[in-house]
C-alpha cells in the first residue's frame, strides 16, 4: 500500500515547469484521478497547458493541505452558504483578484469541487452586504444604466430592502 | 471605455483560450447559453450582453484593464486597479452563475442594480427557483407545462412570497366584510374560490371569495346552522334542530341538493367532521356519534363526557373531542372506546383541533393549550384572550384563534408567542375562524363575515 501511496506524479504547467506531487495529492483533482486511472503506471508528466506555474503551486498547496479530507457528498439539495470557510482556507484565498480568478478557472478545469466552492464563496463574500456602488468599486465595473433604467431597476428591487 | 474593454476582451478570445474539458465540473453550458441567447435575441443592441456572450462561449484569460482604460482615475486610491476584475462577466456563465448560488436574495437584488450585464445574470431563473425552494415552508404548484415553457418567473414568485410573509409578520391586510346573513354567523369553511357559512338565520350561504357576492343560499335546517364541513363531493351540516344534513356539492354553482338527513341526537349538533368513510358528530346531549358516510347509518355512539360536547375532530382512526366538562378525550373510532383524557383546563372547552401529533384546545378559562396527543401532557398554555376562546385553527407554524373578547389572535405554534392581535374586526363574539396562506376569515355574532386578505395586489397563482 505504501509504495502506491508514495508514488509521485509529474505535472507540467503551461510554461513547461515540471511539478512532482504525491498521487494522493494529485487525486484531489477528479480530472487527474481519472487520467491516472486511464494511463496506469507511467512516468510521463501530465501536461496542464491551461494552468500557469504560480497557480499550479497554489492548487498543489491546497490539495496537499486537504489531501486527507473525506470526499464530499452530493449536497446539491442543501442550502449553500459562504459563511463556512475555515481559517486556513480563508488565509489561502487572501490573494489578488487576478489570482483568485485563475484559481476558479483552474479548480473548474481540474475538477476540484471543494476548491471551486471555496473560491466561488470568496467572490460571493466580496459581493455580499455591499451597495451596488460598493460592488462596482470592488470589481471596477462601469455603471452602464441610463438614469431612467437605473431608477427603474432600483424600484423593481426595492422590496428586498423591506423588513 | 466599454469599446476599449470590448476590444481587449476580443483579443483574448482570439488568442490562447482555455478549452473546457468534458470532465470539468460546470461544463454543461447549453442551458445557460440558451437562456442567454434568448436575452441577446430580444435585445440585439445591448452591447454588454454581446461581451457577456463572448466570455460565456469561450472562457478566456482574465481581463486586466490598463490603468489608462479607467475613466475616473481619482476614484480608487487604496488598492491597485490593475487587479480588479469583473468576475461575473469574465468567467464562463455557468461558473458566474455558480457564484450566485452562495449569495442571498437581498444580495441578488442589489447585484441587479450594478450594471446591465449583472442585471441579466442576477435574474437567472434557475437560481431564483433554487432560492425559492430552499425556503422552509415555501411551497408552489407551478404546473409542469409552465416550467417547461420557462414561463414561471421565479424572481417574481420569490418577491410575492416574500412580501406575503412580511405582511403576515406585520399583520398588514385588506379587510372586507361580507354581509347578508340576518343573524349570528356560527360556522365557516373556505377555499380559493368560495366561502361557505352557516348562520342562526337557519341558512347556509355560498360567497364568491373574489367578488364577495353571495351566489347560493341553502334552506334545510329548521333552526341555527351551527357547524359545517365540505369537500369536492359533499357538505355535512349540523344544527340546533338536532339533525345533520348531507348535501351534494358536485355542482355547487348551480344547485346543492340534500342527499339525506341524519337523525339520532336528542339535542343540538354542535360540531361535525368527516373523512372518506365516516361522519363524526357531537352534541349538546353529551354524546358523539359515528355515521357511515355512504349509507347514513349510525354506527356507534360514544358516551363518556359529562357535559355538552362542543367540538370534535377526526384524524385517521382517532377522534378527539372537547366538552363543557373541561375535558378533552381521545377515542378509538373503530372500538368506540375512550383512549385517554387530557386534564388541565379549569373550565369548559369550546374548540379543539388535532393534526395527528398535536392537540390544540380553547377554553372558557380564556387559555389555549397545546397537548402532545401520545402522552396527553400539556406542552404549553397560551394566555392573552380575555374571554372564552371560542374557535381556533392551526397549521405547522401558527394558531389563529377567535374569542368572545371580540378579537382574532395569531400565535406561533412552536414558541407559543402571540404574533398578531386584531381587535377591531368584530363588534361582538367571534364564533369561527379559518385561515389559508393568504387569508384569515372570521365570523361573529355581529352577523358579519370578515375577510382579511394578506395577498391583496399580489400574484399568488403558483404559491401554496
Amino acid at each position: 500500500m505504501s509504495t502506491i501511496e508514495q508514488k509521485k506524479v509529474k505535472l507540467t504547467s503551461s510554461e513547461g515547469t515540471e511539478f512532482q506531487v504525491e498521487r494522493s495529492v494529485a487525486e484531489r483533482s477528479v480530472l487527474l484521478k481519472n487520467m491516472l486511472e486511464d494511463v496506469g503506471e507511467n512516468d510521463m508528466a501530465i501536461p496542464l497547458p491551461n494552468v500557469t506555474g504560480p497557480i499550479l503551486t497554489k492548487v498543489i498547496d491546497y490539495c496537499t493541505h486537504h489531501r486527507n479530507d473525506p470526499i464530499q457528498n452530493h449536497d446539491d439539495d442543501l442550502k449553500k452558504t459562504s459563511e463556512d470557510i475555515d481559517d486556513w482556507d480563508a488565509e489561502f484565498c487572501k490573494v489578488d483578484q487576478g489570482t483568485l480568478f485563475e484559481l476558479i478557472l483552474a479548480a473548474n478545469y481540474l475538477d476540484i469541487k471543494p476548491l471551486l466552492d471555496l473560491t466561488c464563496k470568496t467572490v460571493a463574500n466580496m459581493i455580499k452586504n455591499k451597495s451596488p456602488e460598493e460592488i462596482r468599486a470592488t470589481f471596477n465595473i462601469t455603471n452602464d444604466f441610463t438614469p431612467e433604467e437605473e431608477e427603474q431597476v432600483r424600484k423593481e428591487n426595492e422590496w428586498c430592502e423591506e423588513r | 471605455m466599454s469599446s476599449i474593454r470590448f476590444k481587449t476582451l476580443f483579443c483574448f478570445v482570439k488568442g490562447k483560450r482555455m478549452k473546457s474539458p468534458k470532465s470539468a465540473i460546470l461544463g454543461s453550458k447549453s442551458r445557460f447559453l440558451k437562456i442567454f441567447t434568448k436575452v441577446i435575441n430580444e435585445d440585439p443592441g445591448n452591447r454588454t450582453i454581446s461581451r457577456r456572450q463572448l466570455s460565456a462561449l469561450s472562457p478566456t484569460k482574465p481581463h486586466f484593464p490598463n490603468v489608462s482604460e479607467v475613466e475616473d482615475e481619482g476614484f480608487f486610491t487604496v488598492e491597485d486597479l490593475a487587479s480588479r476584475i469583473d468576475f461575473l462577466i469574465c468567467l464562463p456563465y455557468e461558473i458566474a452563475a455558480y457564484i450566485l448560488v452562495f449569495v442571498d436574495f437581498k444580495t441578488l437584488c442589489r447585484m441587479s442594480r450594478v450594471s446591465r450585464a449583472w442585471y441579466c445574470i442576477s435574474r437567472d431563473n434557475e437560481i431564483w427557483r433554487g432560492m425559492y425552494t430552499l425556503n422552509e415552508g415555501w411551497r408552489h404548484n407551478v404546473p409542469r407545462e409552465v416550467t417547461l415553457t420557462g414561463e414561471a418567473d421565479w424572481k417574481l414568485m420569490y418577491k410575492n412570497r416574500f412580501i406575503l410573509s412580511l405582511r403576515w409578520k406585520k399583520g398588514e391586510c385588506e379587510k372586507r366584510y361580507l354581509k347578508g346573513h340576518l343573524d349570528s354567523v356560527y360556522c365557516i369553511q373556505f377555499d380559493e374560490h368560495k366561502i361557505v357559512t352557516g348562520s342562526r338565520d337557519k341558512t347556509i350561504k355560498f360567497w364568491d371569495i373574489n367578488t364577495g357576492n353571495c351566489f347560493q343560499t341553502l334552506h334545510g335546517h329548521d333552526l341555527s346552522v351551527l357547524c359545517l364541513q365540505y369537500d369536492n363531493y359533499i357538505m355535512v351540516s349540523g344544527s340546533s334542530d338536532t339533525t345533520i344534513i348531507v348535501w351534494d356539492m358536485s355542482n355547487y354553482n348551480q344547485n346543492v341538493p340534500q342527499l339525506r338527513r341524519l337523525e339520532g341526537h336528542c339535542a343540538g349538533v354542535l360540531d361535525i367532521c368527516f373523512d372518506d368513510y365516516h361522519i363524526v358528530s357531537c352534541s349538546k346531549d353529551s354524546t358523539i356519534k359515528v355515521w357511515d358516510v355512504q349509507t347514513g347509518e349510525c354506527l356507534r355512539t360514544l358516551v363518556g363526557h359529562r357535559g355538552p360536547v362542543n367540538a370534535v375532530q377526526l384524524k385517521d382512526n382517532r377522534i378527539i373531542s372537547a366538552s363543557g366538562d373541561a375535558l378533552i378525550k381521545l377515542w378509538d373510532l373503530e372500538e368506540g372506546k375512550c383512549i385517554r383524557d387530557f386534564v388541565g383546563h379549569t373550565r369548559g372547552l369550546a374548540c379543539v383541533q388535532f393534526d395527528g401529533k398535536y392537540v390544540v384546545s380553547g377554553s372558557n378559562d380564556r387559555t389555549i393549550k397545546i397537548w402532545d396527543v401520545e402522552t396527553a401532557q400539556c406542552m404549553r398554555t397560551l394566555e392573552g384572550h380575555t374571554d372564552l376562546v371560542r374557535t381556533l385553527h392551526f397549521d405547522n407554524d401558527k394558531i389563529v384563534s377567535g374569542s368572545y373578547d371580540q378579537t382574532v389572535k395569531v400565535w406561533d405554534l412552536k414558541t407559543g408567542k402571540q404574533l398578531l392581535d386584531f381587535h377591531e374586526g368584530h363588534t361582538s363574539w367571534v364564533f369561527d375562524v379559518q385561515f389559508s396562506l393568504t387569508k384569515i376569515v372570521s365570523t361573529s355574532q355581529d352577523q358579519k363575515i370578515l375577510v382579511m386578505d394578506f395577498a391583496d395586489d399580489l400574484d399568488t397563482r403558483y404559491i401554496i
